[in-house]
């Protein structure tokens, strides 16, 4: 028995003091690899970047081959994976790590007012860094609209723009419509939707299949007030506004919802992007919708881009859909260096002319380098530049950023609603999909302001 | 489990008795230890330690401890939806789980073994799949213009992905993949169950006329119920947790699954979309609370830890 008690003891305390050594090694390791890198040359500025803005770094490594920057790839938070929002939240209760990015490219431009206010803090004032001369020379409303706060701090630079223009594809507009002219007002698009539904069913003139299809394309380009941003934690949600029903009234009536308003994505559309007579989109859907040039896409020199459809109000604007943005951390151990950086990555045309998949500059002095080299990729360049130029002015600002994205919103409350068959009434989706956008403005704190009771007060 | 009488019972019982006394030759219980320490080291550091520290973030408020976590989270017009999403597809799924698979692995025990372990392990296969692999192939399955089933979806309407996955199919539809890649694992376990009843009993029960269902429903299924309850306990444990299948099937739907549909993606949400870890401990603390509790009730009555 006493021999047994002393061989366990033994043991057992081998085994603690292997443990002990086992972790004690490890912190020292730790520690000594940490240690290491703070003795090495100054702290590398970190920039997040997803794969669509490789071409950027290239393009600023050339021009800048010393740059102590380190280059991560990430998923440009896309899709509302949240990585940024999970990341941040993690390191607000745990510490920021030395690792953490000190500039980030988003490709979602509603996250930076929720990044930049309460609970998160996150975001660098980029008031003081970058000079009010700049600040004031992107597109139109772009920086009021999508990178200031409430409060009036900058927390963000526009890097592209995404407004939308009407694509047309000229060869298929005239074999089905001939020489009519492009329409420029909603029911006429319409009319020309229902025209293709009997006569040429497979061919589209848009979707409503996505989540983002009904509000970025035809909601926020009629100036629906359900997103609209009135005061410091005031939102305006109010569905039976005539600028909201009047659009879909007309989609309704045209009776082109789940025909050549196709079921389905817009970059999935049975039988490719061929089919595409003409559709409402981003600037960056000439290529990534179209294909252009790709083996399955539209050829070269096809796609022509014209003013969207006026308002069925009047008014001159347009909806977008994305336009990233260049984010500075407010933790950056570097914070001129870092602001310096974002603004040379969102305006140097050394960085902005790169590629036509970049997308339009925002950054409006950068627009003509950039869009001198779109001359191969679309039909009549002149036309499609001017089309451009003016979509990105012409963006309506009353679609406001907000922690919630309306887009999810409209695909877990209305979409399937929308693509059954038949489909629902595209007006008395507009009520179930206020209800939604409303409850979420209450949970992310915000005070709801419609016409419409139920809505206002969420009973 | 139920020890008649015979040979290899005695013996049984003569092992059993004798572990509670000294040693046999040859042991040692620091094995035992050993093993068991590695086990409860991990047990406090990531399941009690995260719990307790679950409890005090959702216990303590700006004034103390106190409820008003609990209070707001219940409010909020996300959770009840949760709970009901995810209580609808463990009614549905862990119904016909117990059902199939307790038919399932009646039948394939009457087959010869060469056909039974076959059997066996096809029903196996699907399990292989963890849970994210599974949720990208019954992604492609569910969608009409590129699945295998296509003619199934479009008999119901279904012309594309967003037709299938409407809100009120989702219990059903994650019941589905969970169905496929559960079932097999517990099939091949509830096996072995089956195999643990003594040859003997069998051949009497055949002896004094039984036929094959009368030997399946009056004598095997008695026999597995505490294997029965215990998958019932880890199935509703596992199923009350669901994260990735919706989680998966929203990214790739964009969004038309919601990002909240079950309330472990609420607590999710909450703690890393709305830097709201309070509130997310709440939920959390409610799904714990939950499942001990049924975890309680079926080991209980179920009589899972009893001894005859």
């Amino acid at each position: 028995m006493k021999l047994r008690r002393t061989r366990h003891r033994g043991l057992r305390t081998a085994l603690v003091t292997c443990t002990a050594i086992g972790i004690g090694g490890a912190t020292v390791a730790a520690t000594g690899v940490a240690t290491a890198g703070a003795k090495g040359s100054s702290k590398p500025l970190i920039v997040w970047i997803d794969t669509a803005r490789v071409p950027y770094e290239k393009a600023y490594m050339a021009a800048n081959p010393h740059a102590n920057i380190k280059w991560v790839l990430y998923n440009g938070n896309e899709n509302g994976t949240g990585i940024l929002q999970s990341k941040f939240a993690l390191w607000n209760r745990t510490g920021w790590p030395s690792d953490a990015p000190d500039v980030m490219f988003d490709s979602q431009n509603y996250d930076a007012v929720q990044l930049g206010s309460a609970p998160y803090n996150d975001l660098l004032n980029l008031k003081s860094y970058v000079p009010k001369s700049v600040l004031g020379k992107f597109a139109g409303t772009s920086m009021k609209a999508g990178c200031t706060t409430p409060s009036g701090q900058v927390i963000c630079l526009r890097n592209d723009s995404a407004a939308e223009v009407l694509w047309v594809n000229p060869t298929l507009y005239k074999q089905f419509f001939g020489s009519a002219p492009i329409p420029t007002t909603w029911s006429a698009f319409l009319a020309d939707g229902t025209a293709l539904n009997t006569a040429h069913p497979g061919y589209v003139i848009g979707s409503v299949g996505d989540g983002f299809s009904v509000d970025d394309y035809f909601l926020w380009a009629n100036e629906c007030p359900l997103d609209q941003v009135i005061g410091k934690g005031k939102i305006e949600i109010n569905p039976g506004s005539a600028n909201c029903t009047g659009i879909t009234n007309l989609m309704d009536s045209s009776g082109d919802v789940g025909k050549s308003l196709s079921d389905s994505s817009i970059f999935g559309i049975p039988g490719g992007p061929q089919k595409i007579v003409m559709a409402v989109g981003a600037l960056w859907e000439g290529t990534a919708v179209f294909q252009t040039g790709a083996a399955n896409g539209v050829p070269n020199g096809t796609m022509v881009a014209y003013p969207a459809p006026t308002a069925t109000n009047g008014a001159a604007v347009t909806g977008d859909l994305g336009g990233g943005l260049w984010l500075v951390s407010k933790h950056a151990p570097n914070p001129k260096a870092a602001a310096a950086l974002a603004q040379f990555m969102a305006t140097s045309p050394k960085v902005q002319k790169v590629g036509v998949d970049a997308g339009l500059p925002q950054y409006v002095p950068d627009q003509a380098t950039y869009l001198s080299s779109l001359s191969s990729v679309f039909g009549d360049p002149t036309q499609t530049e001017a089309a451009w130029k003016q979509a990105a002015a012409q963006v309506w600002d009353g679609w406001s950023p907000v922690p919630w994205s309306t887009d999810n919103v409209w695909a877990s409350t209305d979409l399937s609603a929308i693509t059954a068959s038949p489909p629902a009434s595209m007006t008395a989706q507009l009520v179930t999909y206020a209800t939604a956008l409303a409850n979420q403005a209450r949970l992310a704190g915000y005070t709801v302001e419609s016409p419409n009771k139920s809505i206002a007060s969420g009973s | 489990m139920v020890v008649s009488d015979g040979h290899a019972s005695a013996r049984r019982r003569r092992q059993a008795g004798g572990q509670r006394g000294a040693q046999p030759a040859g042991t040692s219980p620091i094995a035992g230890y050993f093993f068991v320490a590695f086990y409860v080291v991990l047990l406090l550091a990531l399941g009690i330690a995260p719990a307790v520290y679950a409890i005090a973030l959702a216990l303590s408020t700006s004034g103390g401890l106190g409820v008003s976590h609990f209070v707001n989270t219940f409010n909020f017009f996300l959770f009840l939806p949760a709970f009901e999403h995810i209580a609808t597809f463990e009614g549905i799924w862990l119904a016909s789980q117990t059902v199939f698979v307790v038919i399932l692995a009646l039948m394939v025990h009457t087959l010869k073994p060469r056909v039974s372990a076959a059997f066996r392990l096809v029903f196996y296969l699907p399990g292989a799949m963890a849970g994210s692999a599974s949720a990208i192939i019954w992604l492609f399955m569910f969608t009409p213009s590129g699945s295998p089933w296509a003619f199934i979806l479009h008999a119901f309407h279904y012309q594309v992905l967003s037709n299938t996955v409407q809100p009120g199919n989702l219990p059903i539809v994650f019941a589905i993949m969970a169905f496929f890649t559960g079932a097999g694992g517990w099939i091949v376990i509830m096996y072995g169950a089956l195999n643990n009843i003594p040859d003997e009993l069998i051949e009497a029960a055949e002896i004094d006329g039984s036929s094959a269902l009368q030997t399946a429903v009056r004598i095997k299924l008695p026999l597995i119920r505490k294997w029965i309850v215990y998958m019932l306990v880890l199935s509703f444990a596992a199923g009350s947790q669901l994260f990735v299948e919706p989680n998966i099937l929203g990214v790739a739907t964009n969004g038309e699954v919601p990002a909240q549909w079950s309330p472990n993606q609420l607590a999710y949400y909450l703690a890393f979309q709305q830097d709201s870890f309070n509130n997310a401990a709440a939920v959390s603390v409610d799904l714990l609370v939950i499942g001990l509790l049924v975890a309680v009730l079926l080991v209980w009555r179920g009589r899972l830890f009893e001894v005859e």
